[in-house]
């Protein structure tokens, strides 16, 4: 067995040993950061968007989840979005999984932080959602403007 | 070591492979840079590592304010499963090293 052989060997058992030894301590304390998402009930439909060939309907709570996501260019920890849109880490993390079944955001999920990205769907939907919000907060006067 | 993953030649050093792995055996296949620090030792050495990686094309960034997680591309699972091949045929990974 040539010297770079050995070394090689050497090389890759510290490898090994440094992973187990590091992804036994991240299972460890994922054990304490179970959250299971739960969606949010008594969710209502308010909004109906038509986006990539399909109509969407969308609660309030979702809405504003979106909204936050497109005012932080497209991706938010999830904790941020719970306290935007007033619900508890279980329930936001709820919301970001009924999100991502519907095709408008990625999660990225470690045990201690949640990312939540908007999809080019989700991001096409959160600026229509937008304009609508802003059309009904703000609607266009009559007459025209001297 | 030497890697050699779609018919391209990498040179990476054990801290850099340990990466690589632990991506692929944690569940949740995501690493925030105070994760990657377990692995590299201190900070300093974790933001190199991750920076080299990602050059190399094995590891994307997602970046959210101050908050920064890896996961692995195509390529560097790729190059994970090369590290773990290495590691079977060199009899490591049954030698009760692992949990």
């Amino acid at each position: 067995m040539s010297f770079e052989s050995i070394a090689e060997l050497y090389e890759l058992s510290r490898a090994i040993a440094r992973a187990f030894e590091v992804v036994k301590l991240l299972k460890k304390r994922a054990e304490k950061h179970i959250v299971e998402g739960v969606p949010p009930k008594r969710q209502y439909v308010r909004f109906r968007v038509a986006a990539g060939g399909k109509v969407i309907d969308l609660t309030e709570k979702q809405v504003a989840a979106l909204l936050v996501l497109s005012r932080t260019e497209g991706a938010e920890v999830l904790n941020a979005i719970a306290r935007s849109t007033g619900l508890n880490s279980k329930l936001a993390l709820g919301l970001a999984l009924q999100l991502k079944a519907m095709g408008l955001v990625n999660l990225i999920i470690t045990p201690q932080r949640k990312i939540v990205m908007l999809t080019p769907l989700g991001q096409e939907v959160a600026k229509k959602v937008e304009e609508m919000v802003t059309e009904a907060a703000f609607p266009p006067e009559e007459g025209e403007l001297i | 070591m030497k890697l050699t993953v779609d018919d391209k030649m990498y040179e990476l050093d054990w801290k850099e492979a340990a990466v690589l792995l632990v991506l692929r055996l944690v569940d949740w296949h995501a690493l925030t840079l105070s994760d990657v620090e377990l692995v590299a030792g201190n900070y300093n050495r974790a933001v190199q590592l991750v920076e080299r990686l990602v050059k190399m094309g094995f590891l994307k960034e997602f970046k959210v304010r101050k908050l920064r997680i890896y996961a692995l591309t195509e390529l560097g699972e790729r190059a994970a499963d090369e590290v773990r091949r290495k590691a079977e045929e060199a009899g490591l990974w049954k030698a009760g090293l692992l949990p």
